[in-house]
């Protein structure tokens, strides 16, 4: 549990994802968010094959916002890890992002085993419309666009620069959504136009994750493959969605050329898309010589807001770690039209950690 | 750097309604109905045979669950407690008021309550006090199934 | 730790009961400016940048590190969020330090804020009942509670809280960022002030701040081009469940286990000797003795007796908040981080009126939710 110091044979530590497991729910059935969050935890830690005493770290994230709740996390201490008191830090938004904080302690020392979790219950309001919140709350917030009408600016942008229409937002679709062929999705309506119902992600009622990390020494006790962390890299655009090109994602570019992830093999990518045509923008941003895109289907059939990020980091790592990948990326946002993006690049191998900073 | 003292020029309001649906939970809900019938429901951990009221999903202390339930009695002690001379702003009770962390008999951990039927000054840490429930009119599967609780002699 | 770390610049912004004179992106770029000319450097030198705050709903703006990723200067760079609870300014700091020690980066801004007065919010923290029993007494009756048990256990004078907080507004008058600076409150006055939840009384709290602080941390070769850089001795974060058999309001392991891996990292063996100042999260002037106890400084029931002896003044043994603490300002989320760039601020020298002569080391705390969320580090004018 205790900070091992930075020399391992090799250099620098390296981490790795070693266990991973979520649940996505469409009905609810009155469970709170510690009944959810409980048998998810239990079946990461089984997966990994370390036991609650290792963990040193416990990263979590949620939307207290979205839940209505402030402080909301006490409610979740039942099922975490921190009896005798461990490192804890929470964070409002994005679990992925937890992931990062949670790699970043591993990586400083602080211990050598982490536990990620996020958990999110989306539909307890209407949190299209909270979305809004997240912007400039003197000019653009009391507009109250609904986070599918920003998308659909976005969209829009991205028909007109004339690189792609609204039937390769089909095909997205399509391929996402089992049962759905490309003309039907074309013929539903709009609902933010060129956005139709299906190019958006169908919210789910609730979503929980977990992950496992571990450190070298953590690592090699782990009861499958691990999934090394070979980078990652976050960054975020500006504000102004209206100062910046949103038929391209200048923060993924930025966080691929620093993963060095232009031109590379990629066995698979998973993006973190509410929305068909952002896919398309992502997969551009990075670059890479992709295999297979989103075999998890990514967000589209189900989205629980605030945990899609850190699922995507999971199938990623499931597909280092059971799938036979050598190499896989995950992508996660936040923030309206793909404002603040993360790629985390995983492989089979352990080498040296790639400096993603700066 | 100077300082600038004076309010800015223009303010406006932006009103956000917005309604959301809370779930107690399932372990939970379980105890408030037994509130409802009068009845006090811990849980004991299948781990460390921890008695917890209310119930948690899983046992803080040693991971383990779900919890047993186990009848606890509705009397306790007064382990901490304050005098509230200016509450939240809604609240209908009427300051000055006590509320305390009471661990029930039989119980190891502590639940925030009302206490009344006692002159605040009267009110000392390590009191014996007892559960005052609602009239039959008033039952229902909540926390203000017990008004309050009230100190009993020792 | 791997890398060392530093505080090359600190920023705070003027806290007030509301600052309407800008908006909430001015108000934390003041604190950035700030910072970021005490470092003497450019935005574009910091590689990341750390937003801690707490809950999003008291401004009515999510995940605000979204909006004022522009204030900040963080537009290209990554932006973390950090929160957790109280503690949010303090876990912020140890995330900033985390990437530096990592290697990740080698400039990193950390920035705190709360800006309060820009939403009437109080509907966030009620009760929720039927869920929840109707004790209506609110986060501050909370706290009295813990400090009435901490009566009952210790036998602490009824004084000592307000011998706490004259000492607090007394240290307020000389840090020109506080928000309450009044000459006139006397003991007297504290001591019969309106009871507000007892034991804690009207001049027993602080009042409720908007504000900002901001502090630009530096790794090893980055900090050699700095004067006099507060180097990070030790920097830890500590949770426990806030409903356990164990979990003690008054005493929590947390804090305890928190402290310990502080003076552990730092090679502290008896705090209230080798430690020249503390800056403690303390929102009501009761938590000074409960704190003295739980982090250390004192043996447990003898905390009270630290301040009847005038140890915790600025020319006692062990000055405690010689900025005024919490009483003096607590922009919610941010005052975390400004008791942990307070005491950057004592080992620089840079704390002006307020400045505790010789100071060479010092402990920032930072604590939240049921006393079961705490962050704690220890700056110091050498390098460790």
């Amino acid at each position: 549990m205790k900070a091992q110091g930075a020399a391992e044979a090799g250099g620098a530590p390296q981490v790795a994802v070693i266990g991973f497991a979520s649940q996505i729910r469409h009905v609810s059935d009155g469970s709170s968010d510690a009944e959810l969050l409980a048998p998810v935890i239990d079946r990461a830690l089984a997966a990994s094959g370390l036991s609650r005493s290792d963990i040193g770290v416990v990263c979590t994230a949620s939307s207290e916002f979205g839940s209505g709740i402030v402080g909301s996390v006490m409610e979740v201490f039942d099922v975490l890890p921190c009896w005798p008191p461990v490192t804890h830090s929470h964070l409002e938004g994005e679990g992925a992002f937890a992931l990062y904080e949670a790699w970043v302690r591993l990586l400083a020392g602080e211990a050598d085993a982490a536990l990620v979790c996020a958990y999110s219950r989306p539909l307890a309001s209407d949190l299209s419309a909270l979305l809004a919140l997240q912007l400039d709350p003197y000019l653009v917030a009391p507009l109250a666009p609904r986070s599918h009408q920003l998308a659909a600016l976005q969209a829009r942008a991205l028909v007109d620069s004339g690189r792609y229409t609204e039937r390769d937002f089909a095909t997205v679709v399509s391929a996402r959504r089992a049962g759905l062929t490309l003309d039907a999705a074309l013929a539903q309506p709009y609902v933010a136009s060129p956005l139709r119902g299906p190019d958006c992600s169908t919210t789910a009622c609730a979503g929980t994750a977990a992950i496992v990390l571990a450190a070298d020494a953590s690592a090699s006790r782990a009861a499958g493959r691990p999934a090394w962390i070979a980078g990652m890299d976050h960054r975020v655009e500006t504000g102004a969605f209206g100062a910046r090109d949103l038929t391209r994602s200048a923060s993924i570019e930025e966080a691929g050329a620093r993963l060095e992830l232009r031109g590379a093999e990629i066995d698979v990518l998973e993006v973190h898309a509410p929305y068909s045509h952002q896919e398309l923008i992502v997969a551009d941003a990075i670059g890479g010589r992709i295999g297979a895109l989103n075999p998890s289907r990514g967000v589209l059939p189900a989205d629980p807001l605030g945990v899609s990020g850190l699922i995507r980091i999971g199938a990623a790592a499931s597909a280092v770690s059971r799938g036979g990948a050598l190499r896989a990326v995950a992508h996660a946002t936040n923030g309206p039209c793909l404002q603040q993006n993360l790629l985390c690049l995983l492989e089979r191998d352990r080498r040296g950690r790639l400096r993603a900073g700066g | 750097m100077s300082e600038p003292e004076g309010r800015g020029e223009h303010s406006m309001s932006a009103r956000v309604r917005t309604k959301y649906t809370y779930e107690p939970g399932l372990t939970l809900s379980r105890f408030l109905r037994a509130l409802g019938e009068r009845r006090v429901e811990g849980g004991r951990c299948p781990g460390c045979a921890k008695v917890y009221v209310p119930p948690r999903v899983r046992c803080p202390a040693c991971g383990a669950g779900p919890m047993t339930p186990v009848p606890v009695g509705d009397r306790g002690t007064i382990v901490s407690y304050t005098v509230v001379h200016v509450p939240v702003a809604g609240s209908p009770t009427k300051p000055p008021f006590a509320w305390a962390w009471i661990r029930l008999d039989g119980a190891d951990v502590t639940f925030p309550h009302l206490l009344g039927g006692v002159p605040v000054e009267d009110i000392v840490v390590g009191q014996k006090v007892r559960a005052v429930w609602a009239p039959d009119d008033q039952l229902a599967p909540s926390w203000e199934s017990i008004l309050h609780f009230v100190p009993v002699p020792p | 730790m791997t890398n060392r770390c530093a505080v090359v610049g600190i920023g705070q912004t003027r806290h007030a009961a509301a600052r309407s004179d800008v908006s909430l992106a001015g108000l934390v770029r003041e604190a950035v400016e700030r910072a970021l000319g005490d470092a003497g450097i450019d935005g574009r030198e910091i590689g990341a940048v750390v937003l801690g705050k707490a809950p999003d709903m008291l401004e009515g703006v999510m995940s605000p590190e979204l909006y004022l990723a522009d204030a900040v200067g963080a537009v290209g760079k990554p932006i973390h969020r950090a929160y957790t609870s109280g503690n949010a300014g303090g876990v912020a700091a140890s995330v900033g330090a985390g990437l530096i020690t990592a290697g990740l980066h080698a400039r990193v801004l950390v920035v705190s804020f709360e800006k309060q007065s820009e939403a009437r919010a109080a509907g966030s923290t009620l009760q929720r009942v039927p869920f929840e029993a109707p004790w209506h007494g609110g986060t501050g009756s909370l706290f009295a509670a813990v400090c009435r048990e901490y009566i009952s256990r210790s036998g602490a004078p009824a004084d000592i809280g307000d011998r706490v907080a004259f000492k607090e507004r007394q240290n307020a008058l000389r840090n020109p960022y506080a928000q309450v600076r009044r000459a006139d409150i006397t003991l007297e006055a504290i001591a019969t002030s309106r009871m507000l939840w007892d034991p804690i009384r009207f001049l027993h709290a602080s009042p409720s701040s908007d504000g900002a602080c901001a502090i630009v941390l530096a790794d090893e070769a980055a900090a050699a081009r700095h004067a006099r850089p507060a180097w990070v001795h030790a920097c830890a974060v500590r949770s426990e469940p806030p409903v356990s058999p164990w979990h003690d309001s008054v005493d929590p392991r947390a804090g305890r286990d928190c402290a310990g891996a502080v003076y552990g990292q730092a090679g502290i063996s008896n705090p209230i000797r080798q430690l020249d100042v503390a800056e403690l999260f303390a929102p009501y002037s009761w938590m000074e003795p409960i704190l003295l106890e739980n982090l250390g400084f004192a043996e447990p029931g003898a905390g009270w007796r630290l301040i009847e002896d005038g140890a915790t003044t600025m020319t006692g043994r062990l000055p405690v908040n010689p900025s005024g603490g919490l009483l003096g300002a607590n922009p919610i989320g941010a005052a975390g981080l400004v008791r942990f760039a307070e005491a950057a601020m004592q080992v620089r020298g840079a704390a002006g009126d307020h400045q505790v002569d010789g100071a060479r080391l010092a402990v920032g705390h930072a604590a939240g939710g049921y006393s079961n969320c705490v962050a704690m580090w220890v700056v110091g004018s050498e390098r460790p």
